[in-house]
């Protein structure tokens, strides 16, 4: 899959999944899903780099995890946000709103 | 939070097996998923498959980046580092074993020191009030036997006038027979108030111990055992309260049993039972008399809340001072009393030979430390190649340090635990020993507090090791390794610790054979000695003691096994039984004359001994038993008489009564092999005939044998007489030493390790030049340098920190000659000494480097200039 699609910037990936989570609890395929569904398919995220991070965010007691059955009736991990998460996500949308805040105008007025 | 993240990677970690599970079956569910999504488009079912696995792309490069994102790599990384490890170990066991022992040794010596350090200086008392209990003692400038104790009105003035102490308790040590169901024995019994116990804060593991009643007079007479006797005589038996016994001819019954906590007031004999002050038919006679002088037992205090040693003190010096213009007679100049921290006391005579110890075994650990990273670097020389592959083959130089610190670690938990076993095996022993310094000694345990220093002297002294080579790696790469002179560098202190050890170590041994060999004025080894102490109810009069005493004598001596015996209160190197008296003679009738030692002895004490009698004869059993004669010592004939005093008279009583020298005997070295002898006059036993006395008899070698015949001769005299306290001569000599021989066998055996581990330093760092340097010497012996040359210049070589160190070592040894004390066996190092010791190092080392530079000389040129 040759694609050009835009490569996630280094953390952004870990933003992006907490915010999905922020709508409910999820499996690992619902979010690669959901995020490209909700970004047109311009979020394409490599795959294989998604659990790392679901991984990295459990380790920091953002996200938990608990094995459930999927809608098809598949046992499948789902992870859910903490109060931490919560807190997380927070922080770092307010800080990436200032940031493209500032990036935009930057392009717009350089 | 960071608290519960760490936590849950160990668990997590802990959990790698449940890990790599779910994650296998999370990512399978993934492509299942994504799969079902593609049929659910129209694809088929495995064309779906195929392409759901090729859009999730590597699976192990996914499962690889979980793991690190789970912590696992670091684990699997560390477990990895220690297989390599020990693979390395395998390769090369000789170091990896030198390594580890030396570590054992090392931590061992320097745990098991603590052990007794942390019993005896640091640790609070096992008594509730020990941090607040004091001595009073009294003394009297140039007197040589200390603390006088207390006599009972002193008791009654202190307990009343000392307002910050809140109660003073008195104490005091006597022989008893007991008599149980006929059988008798004889027991130290301690002597003390009903509040004792009490005051002190020693709680009773069985039964009760004193109330103030047993103290009302005429009260029934009860006995409180100490932990050592239930065990040993009691048979432990858990229903002895009750128990009834007789003692001084009344019946005692048992009433409590103590704990096994080390005894207090400090006595060379451990007390068996004891006795409320009322019961003691001694304390009873003593407490009639106002005489201020009879100074009988010792008294204790505690300190009052929010009150201080000091303020005991001050008060102390003003009531002493009162009491001194009251009674002038029973208070002469020079008289002092004083406040002394129980805790101090007990610790005092161990506190400097401790530290002394203490101080060398970290020496020794150090020594250990710096070798030890000496030997890591060596370790890594051949090595070399395999470790510039591996950083060429792309291993981070963090990689590398991580490894050698985890092999240092491994080494390290290996010696430390050794260590540990070290110390726990030579806990008995360590206690016998430090039991003739301290009381305390009974408190050396293996506890949490010595684990934990075994275990951090283990972390510090792993990463001063390991931190060397890895310093050395991660600074200059892999490269030149033992090129840097810091290896060399590292054995100077090495040799200077070693030659300090070994300089004090053959001074104390000087010292102490010395001592070992020195004439004490007493020659005979082989003199079996008991003590004898008469019921004073059955030999109430001087003449039924007189004739028990002129019984037994007659007995053994007509006895072919035994054929002589004495009798005397004492005999040399025994504690007690002196009196003292102020001796004139006929030209001064000087009244402030100095006291002189007066000693009994029968007829055949002197022979028994191996005295000699210079002038004169000894004691006759001829001697009427009212005869005035006496002996004197040489000190007393030079001192007293300039001469020969035979026939000539002397005064013991102020000029009232005279007395006749009829000989003059050698002087005896009585309290101490160090100690100088002191001017003595003997008086004939049979004149005096104490209640307690002590029986000597030659043996020839086998005391065994005779023993039994004793026994047997006073069963027919007296079937209610007990022996107790029965050694040889040659054992009470021998003991007299053991603390001295005990000590310089310490140092001697930290000196040795210090030295073998300083040559095996040396020796390796010559190795490690050689092997570095086999190409150059290749090459210099195919040019025709003659092997001999070679190995010398290699030798030498690692000669220069041996010579550095020595003189390094001369100003540590200059400096250690203050530690000098007279509590301790440490003696100064003299020049003599200290020579000795630069000639053994030398030699040492000098034998340690050839050894290592065989291999420069044996080195095949051809073979050396194929090697790479």
């Amino acid at each position: 899959m040759a694609t050009s699609k835009n490569e996630l910037l280094q953390g952004t990936l870990d933003l992006l999944i907490l915010r999905t989570l922020a709508s409910g609890d999820m499996h690992g395929w619902g979010i690669s899903q959901r995020l490209q569904q909700i970004s047109n398919d311009v979020l394409q995220v490599n795959q294989g780099s998604l659990y790392p991070a679901l991984y990295r965010l459990e380790q920091r007691s953002w996200v938990a995890s608990s094995w459930g059955d999927s809608e098809n009736n598949r046992r499948a991990k789902f992870y859910s946000l903490t109060k931490a998460g919560r807190k997380q996500l927070a922080e770092e949308t307010a800080s990436w709103e200032r940031m493209s805040a500032a990036v935009a105008r930057v392009l717009s007025h350089a | 939070m960071p608290d519960v993240l760490w936590l849950r990677r160990l668990v997590g970690s802990l959990r790698t097996r449940a890990f790599e599970r779910e994650m296998s079956a999370e990512i399978a569910a993934h492509i299942e998923f994504e799969a079902d999504a593609l049929v659910a488009r129209g694809w088929a079912v495995a064309d779906a498959r195929s392409e759901a696995r090729r859009r999730f792309g590597s699976v192990a490069q996914a499962e690889d980046l979980c793991r690190d994102s789970w912590g696992i790599r670091a684990i699997a990384a560390v477990q990895q580092d220690l297989r390599h490890a020990a693979r390395v170990f395998v390769k090369n066991p000789g170091s990896a074993i030198l390594i580890m022992l030396t570590l054992a040794i090392g931590i061992g010596m320097t745990t098991a020191i603590f052990s007794a350090v942390h019993a005896v200086l640091l640790q609070r008392l096992p008594y509730v009030n020990g941090e607040s209990l004091v001595e009073i003692q009294q003394r009297k400038a140039g007197m040589a036997s200390g603390n006088l104790g207390v006599s009972l009105p002193e008791l009654d003035d202190y307990r009343r006038q000392l307002s910050s102490l809140d109660s003073v308790v008195e104490y005091h040590q006597m022989w008893f027979n007991l008599i149980e169901e006929a059988h008798a024995s004889r027991v130290m019994t301690g002597v003390v108030s009903s509040a004792f116990f009490d005051v002190v804060g020693i709680a009773p593991v069985l039964g009760r111990t004193f109330r103030p009643d047993d103290e009302e007079p005429g009260a029934e007479p009860v006995l409180v055992v100490s932990h050592s006797y239930w065990q040993r005589a009691l048979g432990a038996d858990p229903r002895v309260v009750g128990r009834a016994v007789e003692m001084n001819d009344r019946v005692h019954h048992i009433v409590g049993v103590l704990p096994p906590v080390p005894q207090f007031p400090e006595d060379t004999e451990q007390n068996d039972v004891y006795m409320p002050v009322t019961a003691c038919p001694f304390h009873a006679r003593a407490a009639e008399t106002s005489d201020r002088t009879m100074r009988i037992v010792s008294a204790v205090g505690r300190i009052r809340a929010g009150r201080t040693l000091a303020d005991v003190q001050d008060e102390l010096t003003a009531l002493s001072r009162a009491l001194a213009r009251s009674f002038p007679d029973a208070y002469p100049a020079g008289f002092a009393a004083s406040a002394s921290s129980v805790r101090e006391q007990l610790a005092a005579r161990a506190r400097a030979t401790l530290t002394a110890l203490m101080l060398a075994s970290c020496c020794v650990l150090l020594l250990v430390c710096a070798n030890v990273g000496n030997l890591m670097l060596s370790r890594l020389v051949p090595r070399e190649h395999e470790l510039k592959m591996r950083a060429a083959l792309g291993a981070s130089s963090s990689r590398l340090v991580r490894q050698l610190l985890i092999e240092a670690a491994a080494l390290g938990a290996v010696g430390g635990a050794l260590g540990l076993a070290i110390a726990a095996l030579g806990k008995g022993l360590l206690t016998s020993y430090v039991l003739r310094l301290t009381p305390r000694a009974t408190e050396i345990a293996i506890d949490r507090t010595v684990v934990l220093f075994a275990a951090g002297a283990t972390i510090l002294t792993a990463l001063g090791f390991g931190l060397l080579p890895a310093w050395r790696v991660a600074r200059a790469g892999v490269v030149s390794l033992g090129r840097h002179p810091t290896s060399r560098f590292l054995l100077v202190p090495q040799v200077a610790i070693s030659f300090v050890l070994l300089g004090m170590s053959l001074q104390m041994t000087r010292h102490l054979m010395a001592v070992v060999t020195s004439d004490a004025g007493f020659t005979s080894g082989h003199v079996l000695t008991a003590q004898l102490d008469l019921d004073w109810t059955r030999y109430s009069t001087d003449e039924t003691r007189r004739q028990f005493f002129r019984d037994l004598l007659a007995r053994l001596e007509s006895m072919p096994e035994t054929r002589s015996a004495a009798l005397s209160l004492t005999f040399p190197l025994n504690d007690g039984g002196v009196w003292r008296a102020r001796l004139l003679t006929e030209d001064d009738a000087d009244s402030e004359a100095p006291q002189v030692d007066l000693r009994l002895a029968s007829p055949g004490y002197f022979a028994a001994v191996g005295m000699t009698v210079l002038r004169g004869r000894a004691f006759a059993t001829t001697d009427p038993a009212d005869s005035r004669v006496v002996l004197v010592n040489q000190s007393v004939a030079l001192r007293r008489f300039r001469g020969d005093p035979v026939g000539r008279q002397l005064s013991l009583d102020a000029g009232r009564s005279w007395k006749t020298i009829i000989g003059v005997v050698n002087d005896v070295r009585q309290y101490g092999l160090e100690t100088a002898p002191v001017e003595e006059v003997y008086l004939p036993f049979s004149r005096y005939a104490p209640l307690s006395a002590t029986l000597l008899v030659p043996t020839g070698k086998d005391p065994e044998t005779v023993l039994p015949i004793i026994e047997h001769t006073i069963r027919t005299l007296d079937p209610r007489q007990p022996l107790s306290r029965i050694r040889t001569l040659a054992d009470v000599r021998a003991s007299n030493v053991a603390p001295v021989r005990m000590t310089t066998t310490l140092v001697i055996s930290l000196a040795a390790i210090a030295l073998f581990i300083s040559a095996a330093g040396v020796a390796g760092a010559v190795w490690v030049s050689v092997n570095q340097r086999v190409r150059e010497i290749g090459i210099r012996i195919a040019l025709g340098e003659s092997p001999a040359l070679v190995a010398f210049r290699a030798a030498r070589s690692g000669y220069g920190p041996v010579a550095l160190g020595l003189a390094a070592g001369v100003p540590f040894a200059l400096a250690a000659n203050r530690f000098d004390d007279a509590a301790s066996a440490f003696q100064p190092v003299g020049p003599g000494t200290m020579f000795l010791a630069v000639a053994a190092i030398s030699t040492v080392a000098a034998v340690a480097c050839f050894a290592a530079a065989r291999r420069a000389a044996s080195i095949n040129p051809i073979a050396a200039l194929r090697v790479e």
